[in-house]
């Protein structure tokens, strides 16, 4: 620009110019020089973490919210916790095919951390014995006084996951006994068939005690900040490196029992859906997760990608709000069932990998299929059920999550379903936060929610819940004497056959009441490299690193 | 040449108006994010008893009423406390300090190429209006501004990264396998300079490109049209025609123009800054890059508005301390402006 | 301005004058890029240490003719005929850089309101400073010395620490002492004052005019003054131009021009600008815009005296009288 520098402020102009360039051109020889040499971690379809058969990179959403047990409730959290916390007890696995398992429900779960869980004959005695050579990272073997610090924890900190003690009639300290080093016994006020399963919740994880000893503050005694931030992982994998908005890097514990194929996993966030699904396409990423149905539906034919598809527990609901009219008429509730076309959804909407819905996960091992289901496409029969209720013209407000996918695909072909029949469903789309509180106030007339499901297959859990008049999630405002006795029976019964009996009970109730259709049970479903191998499906639907393999 | 009182009350003036610009920031922000529902049943989750719920609508204050709960938020804010974010359960300084440097890293890195294309295509657009190099820089300033930035990433992303393999995938700041240097400013690039580590600076560097790069091309543009149209007002001024009729050469008579532009370059530049501080989002979401933008878009995303509110005054904060250097950069180029101040 | 190359070998019809031939402009014409004429064919001597004036309403190519002779033409506007000798030498057509060697040297010029055509952001003994040393490469303590000691001589009192303030800080009539130091730091033999002193008050134009005419007297510089003040001509110039839509229309010693006019225009203006008690004169129509086309005597529509000749014929510039030139077919 600028020819000769004789004045001074020109030549100042241009040697700034010059340096300019010259910072520029030399950066972009470093990039370049740097993408030469170092080609393992480099771009392209060749770069990426597949090279380092090591590493296992999963290419996640977002950060987890917490690293406390006791502070878990997304998704992301859960998975996470899972996987650095050691569980009581697990479930066993069985073959899904393919090289894939799934948890096997029909057995009760076996220790984990714990080298057995004994329960009395009366059923209101548990005792919990540590395995031997099970350590902790800080202070070694696991021993009663650590268990009981977790379960004290829990309960002092009286989170919701303080559910996974509630739900077992533990509410007070003085319910939790050391017995010996090893040992500690939980005094139930009833016997409970669910403790196994309860003790494998990630919520439920063992922590680190010493670490978290060592970070309590006088306001803060059980270092909620601490554990929050930096974890104190005592499972299969340990906190290497952790960069909040960037990766997570996990480590596998050397002093875990079995030691798990992937020496380190990264969980990388990626913001953008579209970009985890490309990475994931050209092997920069093994794992894409947090995909929506239908993106996880359009990797499907994806050269070197694997979808694993295993049925699940989880329900596509339409929850009514069965305490007010128009849905307090079971006739009408009925109709609207009638009239959804299932196959439908599940072959357009839900890429066909859907079992057929009930009102009880069919994939529960309590699903009674003789139990005639009240979701079969019968036009005929929706209209005369409404002309049988007096209900004309029938209009009415259904609730989305803007953040469902999901439900607002399901919810449109719902829609024009219902016109056929002279209904109209007008889609309301909410905030997720305001969705959620207004399923808890029951405000709405009816809902559309994805991920309806239990995390336990157990007809008490279910019905302890959901299903009775005063249950947590019992969103419908739904309220059936006969359900709530049912409920209360399974509590305190251990006998299988009579629960069996119990759990058809509800479900025959429910299949008569229809206080939600589902519209569909979507199939766990994930999308990986195809040299992945070892994916294990639980009913939580989360993850487990230990056993992924390539 | 002002005795220091001077400066002392014009500081202290322009500190007292910004001081009210946050307030006004806070209290809209405020307004709005409590207007958008109440996080504690998503903080819960759906297990949570109606007892939890009240409990965690008491502890976090949200039974009050909202201008209670903004008196003490402002309360907390002048003792330096942003609050602690409901989801992470982390302070909001904490988090802002940890991703603020990714930020301030990329939109550096815009901004200085985004001068690098800008100023002197500008300066030689001016010299020949209508020129190819004056058209040709009109058809890029015409795409960076049509284009939205996270499209013009993911152009970007689409050409060097799959189908030529010159950059790496959009996931982040380094690569998986490389350990990030140890914090000293948080910018990576400098961090890993200063650790010596010409690994993780080229790691750094490669990541940083398209990122760049897209702010660049997309929030640039005005500086070029602003410093195309002082610059050709200047050659067409008294001075300019005064320079050269006394035989100056003609390096000289340019720049004694760009020196004149300079001022309002130097604010447009400030103002761009400011803009790229929290108008990064689009970009940060398409490269992963774990920002403030992105940040208080997740936080937004989960009703954490602590974090929403921390991010916007900082980045409000931020515009105005850049506005501020501009204002006093200005003074020392031009007498005028120094004296107008008083 | 331009790079045409063919010589211009035409000399001025302005010959004869007293003293050594400083500059002369013939048949000098400038035109825009769409080819529409703005000086046409325009006539001009100064003479060693003469003192030159050009008078002519607004649009009449006054300034136009000073931007030519500096090679300075507006963008889109070039030289398309005719000559710019400064003393041998032909200027026109002449490559900017000796063109550059020439500004400031040896022709230099002050313009209207100085206060804008100095650079804003620079103090001004700085600027003078530069233009010196740009032309004599002395040191920059002897340029600063000198640029001091001009102010000073100007009139601007405490010059040295003046020197260091900025453009704004001065009133009109000491920028304007600024930029006329500026034009005389490197002695030139040539000023050219365009306007200098319009916009000032009364007693501030006198006091200006005064500088000029005293340092230009000092240096036996040859002065070219452009104005429309007929007093000022009067007082400061031994020689008048009268110019009209890009021609010269009359030229001779200022006396005898603006007492005898040969020209109905020279005559009009003189009444105008310096009416008897009680009139007020004025020329009927006004001066043809840029590009309408010309047949006989540009001046011929206001003319009260024009016959058909002068509307068909253009007259000659001819030396009517002993070194009065005028175009017009009525002498």
């Amino acid at each position: 620009m600028f020819s000769r520098p004789t004045l001074p402020g020109a030549g100042r102009l241009r040697a700034v110019c010059a340096a300019l360039v010259a910072v520029a051109l030399a950066a972009l020889l470093a990039a370049c020089g740097g993408s030469d040499s170092d080609s393992s971690s480099g771009g392209g379809s060749a770069g990426g973490s597949s090279g380092d058969t090591s590493t296992l990179t999963i290419g996640v959403a977002g950060d987890p919210e917490t690293l406390d047990p006791e502070f878990g409730q997304a998704q992301r959290a859960n998975e996470t916790l899972k996987n650095i916390y050691a569980q009581w007890t697990r479930y066993e696995t069985a073959d899904a095919g393919d090289g894939d398992l799934r948890a096997d429900l029909s057995k009760p779960p076996v220790g984990e951390a714990l080298e057995s869980y004994r329960i009395s004959r009366d059923g209101r005695t548990v005792t919990l014995t540590a395995r031997e050579g099970f350590r902790l990272p800080s202070s070694g073997q696991l021993t009663a006084d650590d268990m009981l610090y977790k379960t004290s924890r829990l309960l002092g900190l009286n989170a919701a996951s303080v559910f996974d003690l509630n739900i077992l009639g533990v509410t007070r300290p003085e319910q939790i006994r050391k017995v010996d080093d090893r040992t500690i016994e939980l005094s139930l006020p009833q016997p409970s068939p669910i403790v196994g399963a309860m003790l494998r919740d990630q919520d439920a994880g063992l922590v680190d005690t010493e670490l978290v000893r060592r970070n309590a503050t006088g306001g803060d005694e059980w270092a909620r900040a601490f554990v929050g931030r930096t974890g104190a992982p005592t499972g299969a994998y340990l906190i290497e490196d952790y960069q909040p908005g960037n990766q997570l890097v996990l480590r596998a514990n050397p002093d875990y029992p079995e030691a798990p194929f992937f020496e380190r996993v990264v969980l990388k966030v990626i913001p953008s859906a579209d970009e985890r699904a490309q990475l994931l396409r050209n092997g920069t990423i093994d794992i894409a997760a947090d995909l929506t149905s239908d993106g996880i539906t359009r990797l499907a034919d994806a050269d070197g990608v694997r979808v694993v598809s295993v049925p699940g527990l989880q329900q596509t609901q339409l929850g009514f709000v069965s305490d007010k009219a128009p849905f307090d008429d079971a006739r009408v509730r009925q109709a609207i069932a009638a009239a959804i076309p299932y196959d439908s959804l599940r072959d357009n909407v839900l890429g066909g990998e859907s079992s057929a819905p009930g009102v009880w996960p069919t994939q529960s091992v309590w699903y009674d299929d003789s139990i005639p289901s009240p979701y079969a496409t019968d036009v005929e029969k929706a209209r005369s059920l409404l002309a049988e209720a007096g209900v004309d013209n029938l209009t009415f407000d259904v609730e989305i999550s803007d953040a469902d996918a999901d439900a607002e695909a399901l919810a449109i072909p719902v829609q024009t379903a219902l016109a056929d029949i002279g209904v109209t469903m007008n889609i309301r789309k909410l905030n997720a936060a305001q969705f959620q509180e207004n399923l808890g106030r029951r405000s709405a007339q009816a809902w559309i929610r994805s991920g309806m499901g239990p995390y336990v297959d157990d007809p008490y859990y279910m019905a302890f819940l959901t299903w009775m008049t005063r249950s947590v999630v019992n969103w419908y405002g739904y309220s059936n004497p006969v359900v709530d006795r049912a409920g209360a029976e399974l509590a305190r019964t251990l006998d299988e056959g009579k629960r069996r009996e119990l759990a058809s009970t509800i479900q025959r109730e429910l299949a008569n009441d229809v206080p939600m259709i589902s519209l569909g049970e979507p199939n766990f479903r994930l999308p990986v490299r195809e040299d992945i191998r070892g994916v294990l499906w639980e009913p939580d639907g989360l993850l487990t690193y230990r056993l992924l393999r390539r | 040449m002002r005795s220091s009182s001077f400066w002392l009350v014009y500081l202290g003036r322009r500190v007292a108006a910004a001081l009210l610009a946050l307030f006004g920031v806070a209290l809209l922000v405020f307004v709005v994010t409590r207007l958008l529902g109440d996080p504690v049943n998503l903080i819960l989750g759906a297990r949570a008893t109606p007892e939890q719920i009240a409990a965690l609508r008491r502890e976090l204050g949200y039974d009050k009423p909202i201008v209670e709960q903004f008196l003490t938020y402002i309360g907390n804010l002048l003792q330096g406390d942003l609050g602690v974010s409901r989801y992470t359960q982390l302070p909001v300084t904490e988090e802002l300090a940890n991703r603020l440097p990714a930020t301030l890293e990329l939109a550096l890195a815009g901004l200085f190429l985004g001068l690098l294309w800008t100023v002197p295509l500008g300066v030689i657009a001016a010299t020949r209006p209508g020129g190819w190099v004056d058209r040709v820089s009109q058809a890029i300033v015409e795409f960076g501004v049509a284009i939205p930035s996270f499209f013009c990433g993911l152009l970007l992303v689409l050409l060097f990264t799959y189908l030529l393999g010159i950059t790496p995938p959009p996931v982040g700041r380094l690569d998986i396998g490389t350990a990030a240097p140890a914090r000293v400013t948080g910018l990576l690039t400098v961090d890993s300079l200063l650790a010596g580590d010409l690994r993780a600076f080229g790691s750094s560097l490669k990541y940083l490109a398209l990122p760049a790069i897209t702010l660049a091309l997309t929030s640039c543009p005005p500086i070029l049209q602003l410093t195309r149209n002082t610059m050709i007002g200047a050659l067409r001024s008294n001075y300019v025609r005064g320079a050269r009729s006394f035989g100056l050469p003609e390096r000289t008579v340019r720049w004694y123009a760009l020196k004149n532009s300079l001022v309002p370059v130097f604010t447009m530049t400030a103002m761009t800054f400011g803009f790229l501080i929290g108008g990064t989002v689009l970009v940060e979401t398409v490269f992963s890059w774990p920002g403030i933008g992105l940040y208080a878009v997740q936080s937004m995303q989960r009703f954490d508005y602590e974090p929403v509110l921390g991010v916007v005054l900082l980045a409000s904060a931020i515009y105005i301390l850049v506005y501020l250097i501009a204002d006093l950069v200005s003074m020392a180029i031009d007498p005028r402006v120094r004296e107008g101040a008083s | 301005m331009t790079t045409e190359t063919t010589p211009r070998e035409r000399r001025t019809a302005l010959r004869g004058l007293p003293g050594e031939p400083l500059l002369e402009v013939a048949g000098l014409e400038v035109a825009t890029a769409a080819g529409v004429k703005l000086l046409h064919g325009m006539e001009l001597a100064v003479p060693a240490g003469a003192r030159v004036g050009i008078v002519g309403e607004s649009g009449s190519g006054k300034s136009m003719t000073a931007a030519a002779v500096l090679g300075l033409l507006p963008d889109g506007v070039r030289a398309t005929a005719g000559s710019v000798r400064l003393r041998d030498r032909e200027l026109s057509g002449l490559p900017e850089r000796e063109l550059r060697a020439i500004r400031g040297r040896e022709i230099s010029i002050v313009y209207q309101n100085a206060v804008t055509s100095l650079n804003p952001l620079m103090p001004v003994g700085e600027q003078i400073a530069r233009v010196c040393r740009t032309h004599t490469g002395v040191s920059k303590e002897a340029a600063r010395e000198r640029t001091v000691e001009l102010l000073d001589r100007l009139g601007i009192a405490d010059a040295r620490s003046r020197a260091n303030d900025y453009p704004h800080h001065f009133s009109g009539g000491m920028a304007q002492r600024v930029a006329i130091a500026m034009a005389l730091i490197c002695d030139p033999a040539l000023l050219i004052a365009d306007e200098p002193t319009t916009g000032l008050d009364a007693t501030i134009q006198a006091q200006v005019l005064d500088v000029i005419d005293g340092s230009v007297r000092e240096r036996e510089a040859a002065l070219l003054l452009i104005s429309h003040d007929l007093g000022v001509i009067r007082a400061m110039c031994d020689h008048v131009a009268v110019v009209y839509a890009g021609e010269l229309l009359e030229f001779g010693a200022t006396e005898e021009v603006l007492g005898n006019p040969l020209s109905p225009y020279t005559a009009g203006l003189v009444r105008c600008l310096e009416p008897a008690d009680g009139e007020i004169a004025y020329i009927p129509g006004r001066i043809p815009a840029p590009g309408t086309p010309r047949r006989g005597c540009v001046f011929a529509p206001r003319c009260e005296q024009a016959t058909d000749s002068c509307r068909t014929r253009q007259p000659e510039l001819s030396e009517l009288r002993p070194h009065h030139w005028a175009s017009c077919h009525h002498q």
